[in-house]
């Protein structure tokens, strides 16, 4: 049980450092946010901002 | 091998490993499922209720949707760091709190965020024992209890099971709960008129203002939206793409989420307009407004949110818990948070005092996606060291002090401060009329935010953060063209006060040779020992400005802002730069004083170093009048080999009048020349010795084997040592006691020594090496490139070769990753920059092109940098001499 912990504990660390070593290439196949989706995502905000600031002119 | 994949797959789900790009299984649809069903929980309807006491349900629905849809596009933004390195937040947290800081927050986390679990299984028992009362079914005593536990139960075996099951568990359950849900809205705008809900507005407030309430509800969106933070990665770092991953969350909570909060709301209203009681239990609420069998799609509603809230809610803090403790197994976290709702219900007053948890756990959470957010985009600007992170051995960036990030800490402290200072959540007290209008989490989001943004600019306080710079670094060059400011007018005062308090103990006399009240413009030589330079010139220039040619080095360290606003040019020692010296001729064209300390380092053992001929072309060039400075007692109060400041030492600066316009006219280079270097010449330890002045620092001789690497005794190098007042060496044995006038002593034969006779004694043995072909230096090194003031760079292992033609530095380079070799030919050092213990990593020499300095740390024995500089100085000289043909 010893032998086999360890012998899992020692692959750990090599598919650790495998896929740290990797991350770059993970990264490339993942799809990225572009300056397009920041800019949206900024427009949301600021229309959700407009929305909560007009929601406090509605008579109580 | 078949099971050992299976672990490491095992390993990247339930665990800590990163996800690869291939393993990724989510697409935005099964992700958005996923978190709709970790949201859609009993506690939807209790926070609907809750809103409805606050404001109509126009305000309600705007704070619903809008406020939630605000708060989560903005905290859940790094949740692309987990989508692009398939990590969870905590991991990157490492970064924020360090390796040990991050484990007392996750524990910090799951304690005031897991009674959420326990609201919810109470709930469900609640629920369950109001349907078998509608049906006439007697349960027994204890029921409720036990059916809370299997709620525990069951949602606990579905996380143990792992992310596969709990992907297909979601996929049936969100779309019914939803359906379910749209059921009960209908149900509640038929069951009483549309318009009584949509013209819905609290009775009885206590408020006289009437936007509190409206701020408090969007607070309340705001605070419930925000205790997710913990748990938001684990499921986007199995998508395949970050929008995916981000907008999965955002909708997930901000749309499915809400709508069962709005379904809460008009359950809520829908109750008070029939019995005039707000009731948020669906069971009951079903059974009264409808028919009582509807009270079985309280079953769906109540008993299968819970449970998947309860299965996906455990496996998401169980990966979180396994981030942190990696050697446990995700199936045993899984079980003891089990346990810890367990316990939670057993105890049985969760319901009771979940106010209190709510409220301050609200106060933690926004603090901690604040730092998360802006340690993401502005301060590691996306990147991060993982073998630190992961702690592989010899990496340890995010170990700061002790395991704990200071800095992170105690802006995570702030952060509550601040959302208490403004409003205290236990007795509802509003402390800040002015910010509470902004929500205690927004400005507690936004100020630590803006603390740990500013901080991170301050530095020290950088350097301790960003260990991890080469990551990441900022390679942009200094900008050697930028006009040089005046000193900051307003700064001045300070420095004057600050300059004079500091040498004050040292008593420092200036005196003037000439009393002709020279006006700017003027350049000023200065001798250069040690950092007290720059106290005691500004002092003698006084009241004038000035501006400070300063190594690239000081702005790094103090900050290239604080550096110019002390109005010091940036460049680096020992090369050309033409933009130096067009910039220095602005200032002078601006009758601005120009200070410039023309030995270009700080003097080893307190001796003048030889001036390049260029200091006495450029004043030819310059035609402006030539002050000195000829300080004394700047090395002895601080030596570079032993930076302790000696209390017994004084000051004493003599300035000179050196060269008037027509003087520096009529005068050839060479006359110019001779007589700067005359007013610039010094020797400390005579000085000291014409003047008496005693020093008697016990450690006064610690560190001097540095510059007296070499055995006067048996002429071995390397071989000395020092303690105390006494060097030796552990060759032979030879020892020598540094008296408190700065002689060497030996101990054998009482044979007096002076310590610039020593060095200048090893500076021919390199001669002699060198003219017998025995000088080759060839080494491994460590280097690090300071491209600008930004960061150092980290460009690891290399190798340097000297010989006569100059030097050889072959590293990394850190543009391309790519080997690269440099050549710093021997005709244009006339010296290098040397230090014995740069900022305690040891000793090291400076080689630099026009926009890059590169510092080299020794990786063998036998080294030192004196010897080197030795070296380079020798050949500089042999190579002028040929190329005048002397």
């Amino acid at each position: 049980m010893e032998k086999q912990e360890k012998r899992l504990g020692n692959q750990w660390d090599m598919e650790l450092v495998h896929r740290i070593t990797n991350i770059k290439e993970n990264s490339a196949t993942i799809k990225e946010m572009t300056k397009r989706d920041y800019i949206v995502a900024g427009i949301i905000i600021v229309l959700c901002l407009c929305a909560i600031i007009a929601g406090a002119f509605i008579p109580a | 091998m078949k099971s050992t994949n299976e672990e490491m797959e095992r390993e990247a789900y339930l665990g800590i490993l990163p996800v690869t790009g291939k393993e990724r299984t989510y697409g935005f649809v099964d992700a958005l499922l996923v978190l709709s069903g970790y949201c859609i929980a009993t506690w939807s309807y209790t926070q609907g209720s809750y809103l409805a006491t606050l404001v109509g349900f126009k305000q309600l629905l705007i704070g619903a949707f809008f406020g939630a849809i605000l708060m989560l596009m903005i905290y859940q933004l790094p949740v692309i760091l987990s989508v692009r390195y398939g990590i969870d937040i905590w991991i990157w947290l490492r970064g924020v709190f360090g390796t040990k800081g991050v484990k007392v927050m996750t524990i910090v986390i799951i304690l005031i965020n897991f009674p959420w679990y326990a609201v919810c299984c109470d709930l469900f028992a609640s629920s369950m024992n109001s349907l078998a009362a509608l049906f006439h079914i007697k349960l027994p005593a204890g029921s409720h209890l036990i059916l809370a536990l299997c709620c525990v139960i069951i949602g606990t075996f579905i996380a143990y099971r792992g992310v596969k099951t709990i992907t297909w568990t979601t996929r049936i359950l969100v779309p019914a709960l939803l359906l379910v849900g749209v059921i009960v809205v209908i149900v509640g705008f038929t069951s009483v008129p549309v318009q009584a809900i949509w013209d819905y507005t609290p009775k009885n407030m206590p408020y006289s203002d009437s936007i509190i309430p409206y701020i408090l509800s969007i607070e309340a969106n705001f605070a419930f939206v925000i205790t997710l933070v913990g748990g938001m990665a684990e499921i986007p770092r199995l998508c395949k793409s970050e929008k995916a991953g981000y907008y999965a969350g955002v909708l997930g909570q901000g749309l499915a989420g809400s709508f069962f909060v709005v379904v809460g709301a008009v359950m809520a209203i829908a109750m008070e307009y029939v019995t005039g009681k707000m009731i948020d239990d669906p069971t009951v609420m079903m059974a009264t407004l409808s028919v009582p069998v509807l009270g079985l799609t309280s079953l769906l509603l109540v008993a299968f949110a819970n449970i998947g809230t309860q299965a996906v809610g455990s496996y998401i803090y169980g990966v979180m818990l396994k981030s942190t403790f990696k050697k446990a197994d995700y199936r045993i976290l899984v079980l003891v948070l089990g346990i810890y709702v367990g316990l939670l219900c057993v105890w049985g007053k969760i319901v009771e005092y979940f106010g209190a948890f709510l409220t301050i756990s609200a106060c933690v959470y926004a603090p901690l996606a604040a730092l998360l957010f802006v340690d993401f985009f502005f301060v590691r600007k996306q990147k991060l060291d993982f073998y630190s992170a992961y702690e592989i051995k010899g990496h340890n960036y995010y170990r700061y002090t002790g395991g704990f990030n200071l800095i992170g800490l105690l802006c995570l402290v702030a952060g509550i401060v601040i959302s208490l200072l403004i409003y205290n959540p236990v007795t509802g007290e509003i402390h800040s009329a002015f910010f509470f209008r902004f929500t205690p989490t927004g400005c507690s989001l936004v100020g630590t935010g803006l603390l740990y943004y500013l901080l991170c600019k301050i530095p020290n306080i950088r350097r301790y953060i960003r260990k991890d710079a080469s990551v990441n670094p900022d390679t942009k060059p200094f900008d050697r063209k930028k006009e040089p400011p005046r000193q900051n007018l307003i700064a001045m005062p300070v420095i004057w006060l600050g300059c004079f308090l500091i040498t004050l103990p040292a008593r420092l006399k200036i005196v003037k040779s000439d009393k002709r009240g020279i006006k700017p413009p003027f350049l000023v030589l200065g001798t250069h020992h040690s950092f007290t330079d720059f106290y005691v010139t500004p002092l003698a220039l006084f009241p004038h400005r000035a501006n400070y040619i300063s190594e690239l080095e000081g702005f790094e360290y103090f900050g290239e802002w604080i550096y110019r606003q002390a109005g010091c040019l940036g460049t680096r020692k020992f090369v050309d730069d033409m933009l130096l010296i067009k910039n220095i001729k602005r200032v002078l064209d601006r009758k601005g004083i120009l200070v410039l300390y023309p030995e270009a380092r700080y003097a080893n053992v307190g001796t003048s170093s030889k001036l390049p001929i260029s200091v006495a072309k450029l004043v030819k060039f310059l035609k402006v009048p030539v002050i000195t400075l000829n300080m004394k007692g700047n090395y002895l109060q601080s030596p570079i080999w032993n930076l302790t400041k000696r209390r017994e030492a004084r000051l004493h600066t003599d300035m000179t009048y050196a060269l008037t316009v027509e003087e520096i006219e009529n005068m050839t280079v060479q006359d110019i020349y001779a007589k700067i270097s005359g007013l610039l010449f010094y020797d400390e330890y005579q000085w000291q010795r014409e003047n008496r002045m005693k020093i008697t620092y016990e450690k006064r001789a610690e560190g001097l084997h540095m510059p007296l690497y070499q055995c006067r005794s048996c002429n071995k190098e390397y071989s000395m040592q020092s303690e105390k007042n006494k060097i030796y060496c552990i060759c032979c044995g030879k020892s020598w006691t540094m008296d408190e006038y700065g002689t060497l002593i030996e101990e054998e034969t009482g044979t007096e020594t002076y310590i610039p006779d020593w060095y200048e004694w090893q500076r021919g043995m390199v001669e002699q090496e060198i003219h017998a072909g025995n000088y080759l230096l060839d080494m491994e090194v460590r280097v690090e490139a300071l491209p600008n003031a930004r960061n150092f760079i980290d460009c690891g292992k290399g190798y340097i070769y000297h010989d006569e033609k100059g030097f050889q530095l072959t590293f990394i380079d850190y543009e391309d990753r790519k080997e690269k070799t440099l050549s710093f030919k021997t005709a244009a050092l006339t010296s290098i920059h040397t230090e014995y213990n740069y900022r305690g990593k040891g000793q090291c020499f400076v080689l630099s092109t026009q926009d890059n300095s590169y510092f080299i740390y020794p990786l063998e024995e036998d080294f030192n940098v004196t010897k080197t500089q030795f070296a380079a100085e020798y050949f500089y000289e042999r190579n002028e001499k040929k190329q005048l043909g002397i």
